[in-house]
């Protein structure tokens, strides 16, 4: 269980500027759901990640992931159990690295990198295992450096890599969002796949109507930092495109 | 011909500068400037080192723990008071000049009749055959280790840190921490090539260290052209290509000598020479 109780946020406290975007917000996440948050821009939706994430703190309140209080925890201090998909499909990944060395790196998100050689033979026939389920012949390529990639294959590798070791919670922020429809719709698919297989906890923002029609068990609609709509199971299903739209009119 | 092989050796002396030039700046991706007042404080602690009797050998730990102190002053200006890497470097290099002169008590400090670690390890009767070698070996040695570490769970933190922080942050590295690291290990490294160049030069000066650090950014320029001549982008060629560049610079330097060029134009020399390097692979993109 992953939640946010009673959060108060105000960005550019003090000043003309100041916005109070969450006052007394309350969000519960439970086990092996997957969860999607749609809004409008300025709604308070990748705040709502940042404060998960540990990329901003509240003013108030208390986060938690199951008993532990993670409240005052940086996000590398979080990364025990959060993973976190970005938007940008080069942010998961190093283009320094070779593929084997980027899932190494992510292997041992939630331990200490010491210093001894973990690129082992071993490592890379699973790390083989993993990207042959991709699909994309990348599975012998992986002295390659990260960099000579598309962003479409670096995003799917990022998945995997995330999933590489334990977590509480996925984050994905709007993962598809800078990928051609093709590829969008294969990422997203796999992304789908990962979590029913892991049973994983997860969050995605996304702008995409077809996604919120076609994934997750629950959908959270965010206004000027409240949440205005919340369905689950055959309510989300139920839902019509033209519905949607007609949320982000008033 | 001699003349040469002293351009090769002062080449190899200033290599682990060059390797710390290249952590700092290629792998950290920052542009750190301590590097004028941590080879000086390499040399200052090796000349006092030594002129206290203490062995040649356990003045090189001594030298590299100064450098990388320096370093992590570097490192925690810039990271946690948050001040610009280039600005924290030369506060630094600034602070350092005062702590060279306070730990080396004048200006200069010859190390005439005192053992060094070339009169330690007498392997030729030629003395800079035998400064070559040992330089060599140790040159060696540190490239070994720093391969290593580049290729450990600790080392590919570290070089994440320096492409994409958001990623590095994500799998669970302190970044900040890192970079403080680095920053140490390079001013380690820069301080190493004050007590080889001291040694082999036989005096510590206070301004040696003035305008240094564009030898290293010159070496590493030259193994970044090398490396990517070959096409051999990885972490080995690219060290080894740094310390290659180290070494043609300063024969590059002693041609300019040969040649006739007056010694007071050899900064310009340097600065025109770098200026082509660097250019040279936008020539080529454009």
């Amino acid at each position: 269980m992953i939640e946010l109780k009673s959060i108060s946020k105000t960005f550019n406290k003090n000043t003309v500027n100041e916005n109070q975007l969450f006052n007394n917000f309350h969000l519960t996440l439970t086990p092996g759901e997957f969860t999607l948050m749609i809004g409008s821009n300025g709604s308070g939706k990748t705040t709502v990640l940042n404060l998960l994430a540990g990329t901003i703190f509240p003013d108030d309140g208390e986060i938690t992931v199951g008993n532990t209080n993670v409240t005052q925890l940086k996000d590398h201090q979080r990364s025990k159990w959060i993973a976190r998909i970005f938007q940008d499909p080069l942010a998961g990944t190093s283009s320094e690295l070779t593929i084997l060395e980027n899932f190494r790196l992510a292997a041992i998100r939630t331990q200490s990198k010491k210093i001894s050689i973990g690129t082992t033979n071993q490592f890379r026939e699973i790390v083989k295992e993993q990207i042959n389920f991709l699909g994309l012949g990348l599975e012998n390529k992986t002295d390659q450096l990260m960099g000579t990639l598309s962003g479409g294959q670096r995003q799917a590798l990022t998945l995997l890599m995330a999933t590489m070791d334990e977590m509480q919670l996925l984050i994905l922020d709007e993962p598809v969002a800078a990928l051609d429809p093709k590829t969008s719709d294969v990422i997203m698919k796999l992304a789908d796949d990962i979590i029913r297989r892991k049973k994983l906890t997860a969050i995605m923002v996304t702008h995409s109507m077809k996604n919120v029609k076609d994934y997750g068990d629950r959908l959270l609609m965010l206004k000027s930092g409240k949440i205005d709509r919340d369905l689950s199971g055959q309510a989300k299903n139920n839902v019509s495109l033209n519905e949607l739209y007609d949320w982000f009119g008033n | 011909m001699s003349f040469y092989l002293t351009a090769i050796l002062l080449g190899l002396g200033f290599s682990a500068l060059a390797i710390g030039i290249f952590i700092s700046l290629k792998i950290f991706n920052i542009p750190d400037i301590t590097t004028d007042g941590s080879f000086t404080l390499g040399g200052v602690v090796t000349a006092v080192s030594l002129s206290s009797g203490i062995s040649p050998l356990l003045t090189l730990p001594l030298a590299f723990v100064a450098g990388f102190i320096a370093g992590i002053f570097t490192g925690i200006i810039h990271t946690v008071l948050k001040v610009n890497a280039l600005l924290s470097g030369i506060l630094v290099m600034t602070a350092l000049f005062s702590i060279n002169l306070a730990v080396l008590g004048r200006s200069n400090l010859p190390l005439i009749n005192l053992p060094t670690i070339y009169s330690a390890f007498p392997f030729s009767n030629n003395l800079t055959i035998t400064q070559f070698y040992l330089t060599l070996f140790f040159i060696a040695l540190i490239l070994f280790f720093i391969y290593r570490l580049m290729k450990t769970d600790f080392g590919l933190a570290m070089r994440a840190t320096g492409n994409n922080e958001q990623m590095v942050r994500a799998c669970g590295v302190n970044s900040d921490r890192m970079k403080i690291f680095g920053l140490g290990l390079a001013n380690g490294l820069t301080a190493l090539s004050g007590y080889f160049i001291t040694q082999i030069q036989g005096f510590a000066d206070i301004n040696m260290g003035i305008g240094i650090v564009i030898l290293g950014l010159g070496s590493v320029m030259i193994g970044n052209i090398l490396a990517t001549a070959i096409n051999k982008k990885s972490i080995l060629f690219q060290l080894i290509g740094v310390v290659i560049g180290s070494i043609i610079f300063r024969i590059i330097l002693a041609f300019a000598l040969t040649i006739g060029i007056d010694a007071i134009y050899l900064k310009l020399i340097v600065a025109i020479f770098v200026l082509v390097i660097v250019s040279i692979p936008n020539f080529k993109k454009a």
